[in-house]
């Protein structure tokens, strides 16, 4: 309908994730010099966030025994739009949506997002790096994403950039609503902690859990909320959870509250974010609790020494030791002062280097690179354009 | 921002639930200070009238319901009526609701021809299908079925209807707002593109929460089911008479039915005639909102069960911002809105065991049911404001203007 340029997104999965949230800031930030539409293969959970910003939103799903027509709908999908570009997200969109845009003669661009475990197969990491030449770039979230595709996804040459999430920093939230406390019947005072993960092995649950023992016996009124949903086919890790926390004894000090979508109020209610990842590619929830200024405490591993700053914006500590991770926890509910100002410092971290606004502008300039497409140069865009 | 409205029925013409969110929409936009001309049709002869939220023409177009599926691609006597008026208001956007009736599809071409851009709400699968979409085989199935589609039109049958509207709105219309993510799927499906989901939404301070204290002291002391829409087996009436029937005799509630339809209403007094439960149920027939707001709360428990895929049925928001329990099907929009075991229940209207044992469940425990019609009202207060649901629409028109 325009003369604007056209990029196609391909993510896997719309459920509620980083990736996808970080997906929703970057097309609504390109919705200003591209139209960009969506196409997805499975799970419809943000399904109206998204048609929300993109200019069409597709389902097509892969797989099943009619597989190979359905990739090729996907190619006639990409040679119908006269795309300018094709933009992959997540490990299976990258595959079949780099094989399909590049066939139809397009682009293509994959972004990232997690430093998946598939890929140590040496046979899956190899196929990885022979698909990764039909990328014209690839962006890493985190320099630790990228050093782990370049290693492990046998990435070569210099087509590897990283570009940081980025958040939109939003006003301070009311520090008088009480909503998540009271609806779980907590008291104002009872220390609160807050995990937000995908109950799934990554996140590693067990170590949290076992450290959060050792915070009750010392502090029997503190709460632990777990927020965050499961993915198809992890339920056996859900009921290993449930299991723990019964023989942990930890009922009454450890509340499950499933998918959340008010992830800001509930982090304005908590004292502090505490993840025990394995691994992260870079976490946006780090930048979530930044910008409502609240500490953040997490594992060294991945891309979050990146983000949190230890000492500086949260506490960091080795993976898998729930020794360390209790210590940390209990210091910084003894320290409310420490914990104020490691959740102040966050905030004016976030602004300073983790915008989205930052985030889109790198972005635009890797398009703007595109041989073949005359992309609006991003020094057009006014330094502080509101995105 | 100038706004003309098509719509085939508009309040109080009324037939169904798109005008009434076409007018609800108008009243906020025209509080908002936007200027407002509905196009609607009529069939006792032409008329212009100045209602509070905008000037309302009424367009004096009728034809034999036989040319039905011709028409709605492009219904000859409209198309210059509407050129006139849209070229005497000269407005910034087009907005469409349901006009596969009267106004017919060719009045979107004539609104583009003119350089205006327009947005179309799409309210039921009448884009896709002749009727109701009751050949979908599941929640998930919205592929209509040509032969049976047949057998229903017979000689009214038009093979190219679905494709021709398809082209008509493909080329013209710039945004396609559909009113939930199963409109959303059933439409993308069907080879639509540009397409937005934007729920609808009530004003809860219209809608109030009342407390139902003693209201029926002296009438009967069983709890009241209502069933809020036109009278039709695909609404869930025989469901719902299906499901209680399997209830014991002293546990049965009252059912009320809030709607009309003369034809249909002799074989639902049979049907219950028939299950022995003819007592009671009672019928209303049409009632305006003033009436429904007493119905609601006096309700119990609002049902609604339709057994085909309802792509949101207006009764499941009205009846959680008046803060009852419903029980909703799991075909169409009913599981987006209602969620299982927080707000009501979520049934499959034909699994009869289930749905009893979800009635019984409400009709036992008024603990369980003021607090499912707590949360109900809190959800209505957080995703289905008319509120939201103009910001949303708003923020479509800006991107159908600037060509987005």
């Amino acid at each position: 309908m325009t003369g604007r340029l056209r990029v196609l997104h391909i993510i896997t999965s719309l459920a509620v994730g980083g990736a996808q949230r970080h997906l929703l800031s970057l097309i609504a930030g390109l919705n200003d010099d591209y139209d960009c539409d969506l196409v997805y293969f499975k799970d419809d959970d943000l399904l109206p966030e998204f048609t929300a910003v993109a200019r069409d939103v597709t389902r097509l799903e892969l797989g099943g025994r009619s597989a190979p027509f359905r990739f090729w709908s996907l190619m006639r999908h990409i040679q119908r739009g006269r795309y300018a570009l094709v933009h992959t997200h997540l490990l299976k969109a990258d595959v079949w949506g780099s094989l399909a845009a590049r066939l139809s003669g397009v682009t293509v661009i994959s972004s990232k997002h997690n430093a998946e475990a598939v890929l140590q197969n040496p046979a899956i990491g190899a196929l990885h790096g022979l698909i990764s030449l039909l990328n014209h770039r690839i962006i890493a979230l985190s320099s630790a994403v990228a050093e782990y595709m370049a290693q492990t996804g046998r990435i070569t040459g210099p087509r590897l950039v990283v570009i940081h999430y980025g958040l939109d920093p939003a006003p301070p939230p009311d520090s008088t609503s009480y909503g998540v406390r009271h609806e779980l019947a907590i008291p104002p005072y009872a220390p609160l902690a807050l995990c937000l993960a995908r109950l799934d092995p990554q996140k590693d649950h067990p170590t949290l859990l076992n450290a959060w023992r050792r915070v009750v016996s010392a502090l029997p009124e503190a709460r632990l909320l777990l927020a965050g949903g499961t993915q198809l086919g992890g339920e056996a890790y859900v009921d290993s959870l449930h299991r723990l926390v019964a023989s942990l004894g930890l009922e009454a000090s450890v509340h499950c509250l499933g998918v959340r979508r008010d992830v800001p109020d509930l982090l304005a209610v908590a004292d502090l974010l505490v993840m025990a990842s394995r691994w992260e590619g870079l976490g946006l929830v780090f930048l979530e609790a930044m910008n409502v200024a609240r500490p953040v405490i997490a594992t060294a591993v991945g891309g979050v020494p990146e983000v949190v700053l230890d000492g500086g914006t949260g506490l960091l500590v080795e993976p898998g030791d729930p020794e360390a991770l209790s210590a940390a926890i209990l210091r910084l509910f003894d320290d409310p002062e420490l914990a104020r100002r490691l959740g102040r410092n966050g905030r004016l971290r976030l602004e300073k280097e983790f915008t989205a606004a930052a985030m889109v502008r790198s972005t635009l300039g890797l398009y703007a690179q595109i041989p073949g497409t005359i992309g609006p140069a991003p020094s057009s865009r006014p330094p502080d354009a509101q995105l | 921002m100038r706004i003309a409205v098509l719509v085939d029925f508009y309040p109080p013409e009324n037939r169904g639930g798109a005008g009434i969110v076409a007018q609800r929409l108008n009243r906020y936009f025209a509080v908002e200070g936007h200027e407002i001309l509905v196009i609607c049709t009529s069939r006792r002869g032409a008329n212009e009238t100045g209602s509070d939220e905008a000037t309302v023409v009424s367009l004096p177009l009728d034809y034999p319901e036989r040319f039905r599926n011709y028409r709605a691609l492009r219904n000859p006597a409209a198309l210059p009526l509407v050129h006139d008026q849209l070229q005497r208001f000269r407005p910034d956007i087009v907005h469409a609701h349901n006009v596969h009736h009267y106004l017919s599809f060719g009045s979107l071409e004539v609104a583009a021809e003119l350089g205006i851009p327009v947005v179309l709400t799409s309210h039921d699968y009448l884009m896709i299908c002749c009727g109701r979409l009751t050949c979908s085989t599941g929640p998930t199935d919205f592929r209509p079925r040509q032969l049976q589609c047949l057998q229903q039109q017979r000689f009214r049958y038009n093979p190219l209807r679905r494709a021709g509207i398809r082209r008509i709105v493909n080329q013209t219309v710039r945004r396609i707002l559909a009113i939930s993510e199963v409109m959303h799927r059933s439409l993308a499906l069907n080879g639509y593109r540009f397409i937005e989901i934007v729920h609808n939404g009530i004003d809860p301070a219209e809608w109030p929460a009342r407390e139902a204290s003693d209201r029926r002291a002296g009438v009967s002391d069983r709890p009241l089911v209502v069933l809020p829409a036109r009278l039709s087996a695909e609404k869930g009436t025989e469901a719902l008479l299906d499901a209680v029937s399997l209830l014991p005799a002293p546990r049965r509630p009252r059912i009320l039915f809030a709607g009309d339809n003369p034809r249909y209403q002799p074989a639902l007094e049979a049907y219950a005639a028939r299950l022995g439960i003819l007592d009671l149920i009672e019928i209303t027939g049409w009632v305006d909102q003033d009436r429904m707001l007493e119905i609601y709360e006096s309700a119990d428990i609002v049902a609604t069960p339709s057994t085909y895929p309802d792509p949101f049925n207006l009764g499941n928001i009205e009846a959680m911002s008046s803060a009852r329990p419903v029980i909703a099907s799991a075909f169409g929009g009913g599981p987006e809105i209602v969620r299982d075991g927080e707000t009501g229940y979520v049934v499959d209207p034909n699994d009869s065991r289930l749905f009893a044992d979800r009635l019984s469940s409400l009709i036992d425990d008024p603990e369980l049911r003021s607090r499912f019609g707590e949360a109900g009202r809190q959800r209505v207060l957080e995703t289905f404001t008319i509120a939201g649901q103009a910001e949303r629409v708003l923020a479509a028109y800006n991107r159908a203007i600037s060509s987005l």
